[in-house]
């Protein structure tokens, strides 16, 4: 599965995530450079990332920094399952 | 793609003068990275039994900052495509580590536990398939931990903090997570060989297991204990912060 993740760094937060289908590269591909293209476009600084992972769950895992703020990430993982 | 018309883009990215034809050559560019790397990630899968998170290009932001922080030129960058592993512990990211060089020509080992970079720590694997290089990142949970905490400060804070800069006071703090990560693993390691090396008597021996047994309760409460200080230096980083963003500016960054 594929994650298209907008992300405000300075908000700390996501702006927008859409998903796709593994079949679905072309159009995740299509998908970032477009929001890359709208946000340079509006003088726009975020950071706009292509995940493959098996579910949100493990994207939620490995790259917790995007779902959490920082007080939660202070905290420990809810569950491990490595 | 030449690699000169590769370099020539980077140069361009590097003076962060880059126009939309320059965004959509680079997304030209990291989409070569996309087959090639998926079947990667797929052999990973098979060695190591689950789904790695795969990121099959850097974000641009990342190869600007880089391009700009580095003397390195855009067609030589060797983690454009990369996944990341989290490992429970060090024994067993070792165990990963020699499972990937093995399967894989890993063609640079960085391995940052030791000698960590601005404080981080972890694997990292460059590896050489299909004429392109890929990053594996190989993290335990304890330094995925201190990882995504840094870099969530470098976020709301500063973003030098990412690259050992930053304020001090800040930096300061991750230094010390950072120790103590690493003398709880190292704790951890030191227990798994004892138990290892120990003659085939000893291992039956009660009262030996039930010794190794409560060395090994001790190191979970050493985990249980690090992640409560990660909680207490998180309050005291934002106290602080919170108090020099009332005294202006400045202060925040002395």
């Amino acid at each position: 599965m594929l994650f298209l993740i907008d992300y405000d760094p300075r908000a700390g937060q996501i702006v927008e995530m859409n998903t796709f289908a593994d079949t679905e590269r072309d159009s995740a591909h299509h998908a970032r450079l477009e929001r890359e293209l709208d946000l340079h476009r509006k003088g726009i600084n975020r950071e706009v990332v292509l995940l493959q992972a098996a579910d949100e769950k493990a994207i939620r895992r490995t790259h917790r920094r995007y779902f959490e703020t920082l007080e939660q990430l202070s905290h420990p993982p809810k569950a491990s399952n490595s | 793609m030449t690699t000169s018309q590769i370099d020539k883009l980077g140069d361009r990215l590097k003076s962060g003068k880059a126009s939309e034809a320059d965004l959509r050559m680079l997304a030209e560019y990291r989409t070569t990275f996309s087959e090639p790397f998926a079947r990667l990630v797929s052999k990973i899968e098979s060695i190591v039994g689950s789904t790695p998170t795969a990121r099959e290009a850097k974000t641009t932001g990342s190869i600007v900052a880089k391009l700009q922080r580095e003397r390195t030129r855009l067609s030589r960058m060797q983690d454009i495509a990369g996944c990341r592993l989290i490992i429970a512990d060090i024994a067993a990211q070792d165990d990963v580590c020699a499972k990937m060089t093995a399967a894989f020509t890993v063609i640079r080992v960085i391995d940052r536990r030791g000698e960590p970079k601005n404080g981080y720590r972890a694997v990292h694997l460059l590896v050489q398939s299909e004429n392109r290089t890929f990053e594996i990142q190989i993290r335990t949970e304890l330094q995925q931990l201190w990882a995504e905490f840094s870099e969530k400060i470098a976020d709301e804070i500063d973003r030098g903090v990412k690259y050992g800069a930053g304020p001090d006071w800040v930096q300061s703090q991750l230094m010390e997570l950072s120790t103590l990560v690493d003398q709880v693993e190292e704790f951890e390691r030191d227990v798994l060989e004892a138990a290892n090396d120990a003659d085939p008597n000893s291992r039956a021996n009660e009262d030996y297991r039930k010794r190794i047994e409560n060395i090994r309760q001790s190191g979970q409460s050493l985990r249980r204990k690090l992640r409560d200080i990660f909680t207490e230096r998180y309050q005291l980083i934002m106290d602080e912060w919170d108090r020099r963003k009332k005294e202006g500016h400045n202060a925040i960054l002395d």
